[in-house]
């Protein structure tokens, strides 16, 4: 099997709260990414996926493991390198109202990445008309200010501005839960010609299942700060393993009132990852959880060819 | 014919802005029966909020104006009672659920003292038996510990527990109608899925009627009976919820409907979403608002707004290609996107 272009091994972030206190926000994750795929990301609020992915692009430092881009440790990168992989790795946040500057215009968000990498001297302009018009904006647009434009367009420069420095790996945090319905279907469009296009490779982390099954190869499912089922999106749905995953994909609403299954609701709220259960950190809420689950940690292991699992019920 | 609980007759709602007035309702008419839940679905700024703010009297004026049409609750039109009455009414007789439990409560007073504010105003209860409904309420929206977890504040709850919070303080004074904002927009999938059958199970126990608001599609199909879709501040098509799912009628229906990856697709197939966006509501279109972003408009549908027609139990749709003058849907189709 070819090298993956981005690996995962044992990756923990924590944040120290106090003098002796730490949150483990992402605690021992480990997975990789071949070139060309969309892996998605899935969880519930502070499971600590958009942790996972600011950690990997180098927006946090690391607390333990390490993450892999063609090889080499980006934790590790200095210099040279260091700016290489900034360029080689992009973003697309949430909220495009926010992650914006609202005092500058278009053109300078676009091309902020050019000028820091030295890249399109001489025809900034015209880079950034080309990768206005790449993401269905006119080029007219690139004088005005952020405000001037609608959640939808906001988000679209927000891809201009990651694909600029011609990435190869880009990290969209919820790139569409912001938008309104009609529109997230135009973006979700444009990230897939893309891909398409220019052989990019996604981590997609969203929380609305529907969509991340829909655009992802494989999707990874975190809870507490660990991944507990890793397969690929047909077989995630189709057979999934870990009782997580299965309330999850049952919880969902579907668009279809003529559709009518067995809903397992869980009972009681997520835990605080400032105090984790023992053991499995799912256990208190598990519907299938025994007294082994307290004592012991499952393991992260390969269920089925290529289904990953850690989950006591799933041992061979 | 009965009547109706709730008739909102041809609202309109306006904002004064600096940069002119938005015309955010443009005349919404629907009605609310008993024990039945109405969702109002649609995008944000089509004015689904604001035209439930409208029936709870909660439009700031200024700079909000209600600038015509009226709610009508029990063959009672609301605004033209005096105040003391419309208090009466709204917050006792109609209980209101907002979306952001994180905002909705009050973060200094014990929750206890929150859910029954309302109920002691209009009962003039007791301490005692305030509290004791407000141990009853708590207990009714599946709270553990309820009489410890009254004498608690909100921070000391989840996101979840909090929004049941919520649902307690609506439901404290036994209305007959409750309005729910977006109730589970806030919350994780897992929970939503609690919040949801929550409110199924009261609204069948105690016969409640919802108006439920929401952009999410799934939650309309999973709980309401009837739906109601709102663009650009006007209604464009209504009906019972699977004949709306089964036959949409408006092009915008149909496009929200076919815009969503579903759970159980099984080929990889691509979105089809509805391009463009939203019309100004400073300067609202002078015919079908959706017409800039319709696949079928016609010339008609620039210059005039269309009538709705009417497809036979409750089920209504305003667009001109089901004009009796219009060319068939067939054919459109089969010529591809209009020259316009």
């Amino acid at each position: 099997m070819t090298q993956p272009l981005v690996e995962v091994r044992d990756l923990k972030k924590y944040f120290f709260v106090g003098a002796d206190f730490a949150l483990k926000a992402v605690d021992g994750v480990s997975f990789s990414i071949q070139k060309g795929e969309t892996l998605g990301l899935v969880g519930e609020s502070g499971c600590g996926k958009s942790t996972l992915g600011r950690t990997m692009i180098r927006l946090y430092e690391h607390t333990g493991g390490e993450v892999l881009f063609k090889g080499k440790d980006v934790h590790k990168l200095r210099g040279r390198e260091a700016g290489r992989f900034n360029r080689d790795a992009q973003m697309i946040f949430q909220d495009p109202q926010a992650s914006l500057n609202p005092r500058m215009t278009v053109e300078d968000i676009i091309a902020e990445g050019l000028d820091i990498h030295g890249l399109g001297r001489g025809m900034r302009r015209e880079r950034v008309a080309e990768l206005l018009s790449l993401v269905g904006l006119h080029k007219d647009h690139a004088q005005r200010f952020p405000h001037e434009f609608s959640g939808g367009q906001r988000q679209r420069i927000g891809i201009a501005r990651a694909l600029a420095v011609e990435p190869e790996f880009i990290i969209a945090d919820e790139p569409i839960s912001a938008l309104d319905v009609s529109i997230q279907a135009q973006v979700v469009n444009l990230l897939e010609d893309l891909q398409r296009d220019r052989g990019l490779t996604y981590l997609f982390i969203a929380h609305d299942l529907s969509m991340v099954k829909h655009i992802s190869d494989r999707i990874g499912v975190m809870y507490l700060g660990k991944m507990v089922e890793l397969a690929a999106s047909g077989a995630l749905y189709a057979r999934p393993l870990h009782p997580y995953t299965k309330a999850l994909l049952s919880s969902v609403p579907v668009p279809d009132p003529r559709h009518k299954r067995e809903r397992i609701v869980l009972q009681g709220d997520l835990p605080s990852p400032a105090s984790k259960p023992s053991g499995c950190g799912f256990r208190t809420r598990c519907p299938l959880a025994v007294a082994r689950c307290a004592e012991q940690e499952p393991i992260w292991q390969e269920a089925e060819a290529g289904h990953w699992v850690a989950c006591h019920f799933c041992d061979r | 014919m009965t009547e109706h609980l709730l008739i909102i007759d041809d609202l309109k709602v306006n904002f004064k802005t600096y940069g002119g007035e938005v015309q955010a309702v443009r005349g919404v008419s629907f009605h609310v029966d008993k024990g039945e839940t109405v969702a109002i679905v649609g995008e944000s700024g089509c004015g689904k909020s604001v035209s439930a703010q409208a029936i709870m009297g909660l439009i700031p004026s200024p700079p909000g104006k209600i600038a015509g049409g009226q709610v009508v609750f029990e063959g009672r039109e609301i605004s033209a009672l005096p105040k003391k009455e419309q208090l009466a009414v709204r917050g006792t007789e109609i209980g209101m659920v907002f979306q952001d439990p994180m905002t909705a409560l009050n973060p200094t007073m014990k929750v206890g003292a929150q859910i029954v504010e309302g109920f002691v105003r209009s009962q003039q209860a007791t301490r005692e038996e305030a509290r004791a409904r407000a141990v009853e309420m708590l207990r009714l929206v599946g709270i553990p510990d309820p009489e410890q977890r009254i004498d608690q504040y909100p921070h000391q709850f989840s996101g979840g527990m909090r929004q049941r919070v919520v649902i307690a303080i609506a439901l404290a004074c036994q209305p007959k109608l409750v309005i729910a904002d977006e109730p589970t927009t806030a919350l994780d999938v897992t929970i939503q899925a609690q919040i949801l059958d929550l409110l199924r199970r009261l609204q069948e126990e105690q016969e409640l009627s919802v108006v439920l608001i929401t952009h999410d599609l799934g939650v309309v199909a999973e709980i309401a009976h009837r739906m109601v879709v709102m663009y650009a501040g006007i209604v464009v098509e209504t009906g019972p919820v699977k004949e709306v799912f089964a036959g949409p009628r408006h092009p915008y229906t149909w496009g929200l409907m076919r815009s969503l990856p579903r759970l159980d697709e099984g080929e990889h197939q691509r979105l089809i979403p509805i391009e463009g966006t939203p019309p100004d509501l400073f300067n609202p279109p002078k015919g079908c608002p959706f017409a800039a972003r319709c696949e079928f408009a016609m010339e008609i549908c620039d210059q005039q707004m269309p009538a709705a027609t009417d497809f036979g139990g409750g089920h209504r749709a305003a667009c001109w290609l089901h004009d009796s003058r219009a060319p068939r849907l067939e054919e459109l189709v089969a010529a591809g996107r209009q020259e316009r």
